[in-house]
């Protein structure tokens, strides 16, 4: 059962410290993961086969397995932050390894000896894969054509998977296969393909797939001709493969926020640092107001991807029940900041911002554009997979009727306490996992409580208005989504709607952790709320109201260098990096 | 939910919900009918969940349209969550 300690937080996080100074400074070309190597890999389209084999080593794969089936993994914050080290360094090595976490997790979700086996598998350092979509069906799963006979001796695969991360280097794939031919969502089930189990000629693959992020990746395809294993290999009941999937689909959305946070890091250095020195005859960036508006605005952006990845990692513990609402809620809205963030600070680096390779630009360690390019087209991929953004939005649509449905929001403190920087959790409840919610979000139920709260005398007047500002849209929303007609293909206003929805939790999530951790966000961005008022204003800009004020935008801006100065990353959240 | 009311009663209330989610005509399907041909999908079809429970006052798994895949087994599957 799922607890909340408290008292425990900063010692949880040690492994994610030890983690980032086994990783090592990704400038030193000797690191386990070094910027100019990954670079040429990238350059190359080759996989990143030494580090990976680093990490494996280091054992990363442990905080993927629950504690319950022998494994590390108690508070999922740890592996979460463990992928951003990973990612900020290396986005193809975070996806390559982590890809594991996703293959396996229908094994925790349906629990029993298919999960003791699937740890056992994952210990070993294989890679496990995940078989999920098929050539030209799109992202509906209930479409999937290839089958598994499941009989008293064995199970029999045939069919095919594409485009599938490490389809060819897995050592084992959950597959989502057709079991009953009658239709229906009763009628798919998933079985744990083994590669040592099954005979080998009876997998073929496709090539791999040349892509535009993640070049280096084994993305490709995989075919089963008749491909015999075992009968204890059904992972879950006959016939619950894609209730499974759709559960796990709930934990592992928030879980690609690691990944975009990644990405998010490299970007705001390579910015903070191409902003500090000289460009020619131009002068700094960091002298120049327009490029300190854009610059804040995009550390804003940052820190709300964050919240976003804090809230949404911290309700698969809390409150698994809500998962099928929050974890649309954040994948929608999570890569969608990401994506932007990319976009206005390409256009505030430039040319920069183009640049391939590891030439050395001025008086910065060379490929560091490179990495920013590499970074911005990898972390493109994250709104695609797991659902895209149409899915997770069309999500939003169908949970809108049960936000709205009269429900006891619970005291304020309650609602905080799993976002406190010493709340601590000892495993995912997956048994509470829900397909839809009863009463949608009671995160986003609490914003008018949130911005009450906020209204204290001691938060700056620019956060408060924004926070009130925000309250208001939630309201206006409420009442729009009432009138909204319920229809099994939305139209386009319904999808509209929900990107607000979307946008006013991001707001939630912002107030929510400021006022969970108020007292523990590390300085400088901690030694006043002005990260709180940049984030509130650039939510509301983006519902329409007025832009982020240049005086926040300066302010945070100027605590975002000092703490890019001083060697940290720019977060909210402390004791995740190896020099906090 | 009240006792008395019968599988019959609540088909044609399931009938309501699907004429208006998938704006089909009420004659161009029958109770035997799978939800799935009727324009709503795997995923949408959960949705119908809370309809059911503000309707009947029941708290129901959401997957008992996944279970109940046609009116006539889905009225059937409500009627004995009301009876437990």
């Amino acid at each position: 059962m799922t607890a909340v300690a408290t008292g425990v937080g900063a010692g949880t996080l040690a492994p994610v410290r030890a983690f980032d100074a086994f990783l090592g400074d990704p400038a030193d070309d000797d690191a386990v993961i070094s910027t100019s190597r990954s670079v040429l890999l990238d350059e190359r389209s080759a996989f990143p086969d030494d580090e990976i084999t680093a990490v494996t080593a280091f054992g990363l794969q442990r905080w993927y397995i629950p504690a319950a089936h022998g494994g590390a993994l108690t508070d999922a914050l740890v592996p979460l932050l463990m992928i951003r080290h990973l990612a900020r360094r290396d986005f193809t090595v975070a996806a390559a390894h982590g890809k594991t976490f996703l293959g396996a997790i229908c094994a925790w979700v349906a629990d029993g000896s298919i999960a003791t086996r699937m740890a056992g598998l994952v210990e070993t350092g294989g890679p496990v894969s995940w078989g999920l979509t098929e050539r030209g069906r799109g992202s509906d799963l209930s479409r999937s054509a290839t089958t598994a006979q499941l009989g008293a001796d064995a199970v029999r695969v045939d069919g095919g998977k594409w485009p599938i991360n490490n389809a060819v280097r897995c050592r084992a794939m959950t597959v989502l296969a057709r079991s009953d031919e009658r239709g229906g969502p009763r009628s798919l089930s998933l079985v744990l393909v083994d590669k040592d189990e099954a005979e080998p000629a009876t997998i073929g693959y496709e090539p791999k797939v040349a892509s535009h992020g993640l070049r280096g990746a084994n993305l490709a395809g995989i075919r089963f001709e008749g491909s015999v294993v075992g009968p204890d290999t059904v992972v879950g009941p006959e016939g619950h493969g894609l209730e499974i999937v759709l559960k796990s689909l709930q934990l592992t959305r928030p879980f690609t926020t690691g990944l975009s946070m990644g990405a998010v890091d490299r970007a705001l250095q390579t910015a903070l640092d191409a902003a500090a020195v000289p460009d020619g005859a131009h002068g700094r960036l960091l002298d120049s107001p327009t490029a300190r508006r854009s610059l804040g605005v995009a550390v804003a952006d940052a820190l709300l991807v964050e919240c976003l990845m804090l809230v949404g990692v911290r309700s698969a513990h809390a409150v698994p029940a809500e998962m099928a609402l929050v974890s649309a809620l954040v994948k929608f809205l999570g890569p969608d900041t990401a994506d932007l963030l990319f976009r206005d600070l390409t256009r505030l680096l430039g040319a920069r911002a183009l640049v391939v390779g590891t030439e050395t630009s001025g008086a910065l360690h060379p490929s560091a554009f490179g990495a920013f390019q590499k970074a911005a087209r990898d972390s493109r991929v994250v709104g695609i997979f797991d659902g895209n953004s149409v899915v997770n939005l069309n999500m939003i649509v169908n949970e809108l009727p049960n936000q709205l449905r009269p429900a006891p929001t619970p005291p304020l403190a309650e609602v905080l306490a799993p976002l406190r920087a010493d709340a601590h959790f000892d495993a995912l409840d997956t048994t509470a996992l829900r397909l839809v919610t009863r009463h949608g979000s009671r995160l986003l139920r609490s914003l008018p409580a949130f911005v009450d709260a906020v209204d204290d005398g001691r938060t700056s007047r620019a956060a408060v208005d924004a926070a009130r500002w925000i309250g208001r849209e939630y309201t206006a929303l409420l009442v729009e989504a009432e009138t909204l007609p319920r229809q099994s293909q939305p139209d386009p206003l319904a999808f509209h709607l929900a990107e607000r929805f979307a946008l006013v939790f991001g707001g939630a999530c912002a107030l929510a952790v400021h006022l969970a951790r108020a007292d523990s966000v590390p300085g400088p961005l901690g030694d006043s709320d002005v990260w709180l008022a940049a984030v509130l204003q650039r939510v509301a800009n983006r519902l329409g109201a007025d832009p982020v004020q240049a005086p926040v935008a300066d302010a945070l801006l100027d605590a975002a260098v000092r703490a890019h100065a001083a060697g940290s990353a720019v977060t909210l959240l402390g004791s995740w990096t190896a020099r906090s | 939910m009240p006792v008395q009311l019968t599988a019959t009663e609540i088909e044609q209330w399931l009938v309501g919900r699907v004429v208006a989610y998938g704006k089909i005509q009420a004659d161009a399907f029958t109770i035997d009918t799978p939800l799935a041909e009727l324009g709503l999908d795997s995923v949408y079809a959960l949705t119908l969940c809370g309809d059911i429970e503000d309707e009947f006052q029941l708290e129901v798994d959401p997957t008992i349209v996944w279970d109940h895949p046609t009116i006539r087994e889905l009225a059937e599957g409500i009627r004995q969550r009301a009876e437990e």
